[in-house]
């Protein structure tokens, strides 16, 4: 992990319509980690997912990501220079249903670079290599399984080589060896490819996997209530809502008569 | 040393050629970079090639498929390659080069008669599935007449509702507009004669007799066999029908047959409504436009209306309500698990319906004109 910031928020108010979801939020991102937010259903992690990748407007407050900054006020060329260098793993895998899994890699290079069609056919092969789905190109999305669907998800994420890959639970709904199996991937795509891993989860084994950094969101809150790495969090925070998080113990728990 | 940067060639020995690679083996110059080797390899036409990646400073995917391609060009033309000072990430992938032909090499070719049989096969299925759902549906059918008690009235009468009740003003405005049509074009074939009240004739005979159930049909194919159609592939996609087959629930009976009975029953009754409907456009113009009295005109219309129109109006409407029925049923039936394969369906339940709608007036046409109907 380098120490050179690639995603920087400053505080961020997020919401849909007049609810605010998340207020004030600040953190940063190093080149280099897998970088794990976290926290209860509501919280707000998918809402700052969808606001870091500019899927959602942001109230008030900054993104910095890759030197590119976004506001309140949409800058369509810098989301856009943004979206060169970001890749996405969707939960649900988000392969498009009428494309093969090959095709599905293949599109955005076919859209977005001059690569000869030689070229991109080596890339999809190896990108399927990586994510261990050899002989599944032409295979189409409904005939994936959960875990298949995943890791053609990472491998369309990967497509374009980007510097950062940010992926929405991406182990959710996952037995346990399957989601192991993501795990590793995600180690070795930053490991091989130099990429940068934001992951939003509330998966703890996921995050006790791969994650070198994280922030736990509260909806109460509205915002951060525990940030730093992993065993941090764990075993030296006393707030009870981060305790109830990784231990599943009702806080102020009376005991049964 | 010649220089062609990035690249720069070196020969080194009789038939050898050094390639050493500099800067960035990336995504921005892989496609600048593959035609100048394409370039150097023909023009060097060597007998081996090394490529020394000592000064390449990074390197994505698209640098090692570049590699890769190569690899490939220099197998097919017969070049020995090798590589040095590959990064870690490039050897383990081109290590995989002998590997990977198991990913995309051709599957085993297939004889002629096995491709056949198999694409008979594949042709048949949806002929076979056809075939078990009409059987099904006849099924059912037979049991809800034995135990009329067992059909399910209240999906029933919600669909005739739906498709009957809720489709009047539709059916009633376009024929009438249909009546309007027919007496704008016959004026200018039987004023000439002076005969301005054959229009009524003109109107009964092609509107009531033939353009109202087709047209009635090909509304209710849009309207409800689509319909039919989205609603039964959602719950495919979302495991409804499965739900209901782990339930016990036989879907014929359960999903297709309420909807078709209300169908075959909406469907005369509709084209009905449009028979009177196009009279009355009719009626409408003819007076307007014509001055043809009101009483003349139904005058007219009572002695060309032939009791055998509408009975034989009434059999193709529930033909044709059995048809739209059962198509829009059955392509819900076979949607299959992806974004667009409800639309599709529905479309295809409009199409394949209007199609043998149109099919079927035409073999009712000729039977009944054989038995003088």
């Amino acid at each position: 992990m380098s120490d050179r910031e690639i995603i920087r928020v400053e505080d961020l108010t997020v919401g849909y319509g007049e609810t605010t979801v998340l207020e004030g939020v600040s953190f940063s991102v190093y080149e280099g980690e897998i970088f794990a937010i976290l926290g209860s259903s509501g919280c707000g992690k998918s809402t700052l997912f969808h606001a870091i990748i500019g899927l959602l407007p942001i109230q008030k407050g900054r993104i910095v990501i890759a030197g590119e900054e976004l506001g309140p006020e949409r800058d369509e060329e810098a989301l856009r220079r943004i979206r060169q260098e970001i890749g996405v793993l969707f939960q649900s895998g988000a392969l498009l249903d009428w494309l093969s899994v090959g095709e599905n890699i293949a599109f955005p290079l076919r859209e977005s670079t001059d690569l000869p069609e030689e070229i991109i056919q080596q890339m999809v092969q190896l990108k399927l290599e990586l994510v261990r789905l050899e002989g599944s190109a032409d295979k189409k999305p409904a005939e994936l399984s959960g875990g298949m669907t995943r890791r053609a998800g990472l491998a369309a994420g990967l497509a374009r080589d980007p510097r950062i890959l940010f992926c929405d639970e991406p182990t959710f709904g996952l037995d346990p060896n399957t989601a192991m199996e993501i795990d590793e991937l995600l180690i070795e795509m930053r490991d091989y490819l130099n990429v940068t891993i934001s992951v939003v989860t509330h998966v703890v084994p996921t995050l006790e996997n791969i994650s070198t950094r994280c922030i736990m969101l509260d909806k109460e809150a509205k915002g951060i209530i525990a940030s730093g790495d992993l065993e941090s969090l764990k075993n030296t925070t006393s707030d009870s809502r981060v305790q109830s998080f990784f231990q599943r113990r009702i806080p102020n728990r009376r005991l049964a008569q | 040393m010649e220089t062609h940067t990035p690249i720069q060639a070196a020969r080194s020995a009789e038939g050898e050629v050094t390639l050493f690679f500099h800067g960035g083996l990336d995504r921005e110059r892989s496609a600048g970079l593959w035609d100048d080797l394409l370039y150097l390899l023909q023009r060097e036409g060597p007998s081996r090639v090394i490529c020394d990646l000592q000064s390449v400073e990074r390197i994505d995917t698209a640098g090692i498929a570049l590699l890769r391609c190569l690899w490939r060009r220099s197998a097919e033309q017969g070049i020995e390659l090798d590589f040095r000072n590959l990064p870690e990430i490039a050897r383990r992938f081109l290590q995989q080069e002998h590997g990977v032909s198991a990913g995309t090499e051709e599957r085993a070719k297939s004889g002629p008669i096995s491709r056949l049989g198999r694409w008979g096969q594949n042709a048949m299925a949806p002929t076979y599935d056809l075939i078990r759902f009409l059987g099904d549906v006849a099924v059912a059918g037979a049991k809800a007449m034995r135990r009329p008690g067992g059909l399910r009235t209240g999906e029933f009468l919600q669909h005739l509702q739906e498709v009957g009740v809720n489709a009047v003003l539709l059916i009633c405005v376009l024929n009438a507009m249909t009546g309007l049509i027919v007496v704008f074009q016959g004026i200018s074939l039987v004023s000439d004669f002076g005969a301005d009240i054959y229009v009524a004739d003109m109107v009964v005979r092609s509107v009531a007799g033939q353009m109202a159930p087709v047209l009635t049909a090909i509304i209710i194919a849009g309207r409800s066999g689509a319909a039919f159609a989205a609603n039964i592939g959602t719950m495919k996609i979302r495991q409804e029908i499965d739900i209901l087959s782990v339930l016990n629930f036989n879907i014929a009976g359960f999903l297709v047959l309420p909807r078709v009975m209300a169908i075959a029953v909406a469907t005369p009754l509709l084209i009905m409504l449009a028979d009177a409907s196009g009279i009355f456009g009719g009626l409408v113009t003819s007076n307007v436009v014509l001055d043809i009295p009101i009483p003349s005109y139904i005058a007219e219309v009572q002695s060309t209306l032939d009791p055998k129109t509408i009975f034989t109006g009434l059999i193709r409407g529930a033909a044709f309500g059995i048809i739209i029925g059962l198509t829009g049923c059955f392509q819900g039936l076979r949607t299959e698990n992806s974004a667009d394969s409800v639309g599709v369906r529905a479309t295809r339940a409009t199409v394949v319906s209007i199609i043998l709608v149109i099919l079927a007036d035409t073999i009712f046409a000729v039977l009944f004109n054989a038995y003088g109907w």
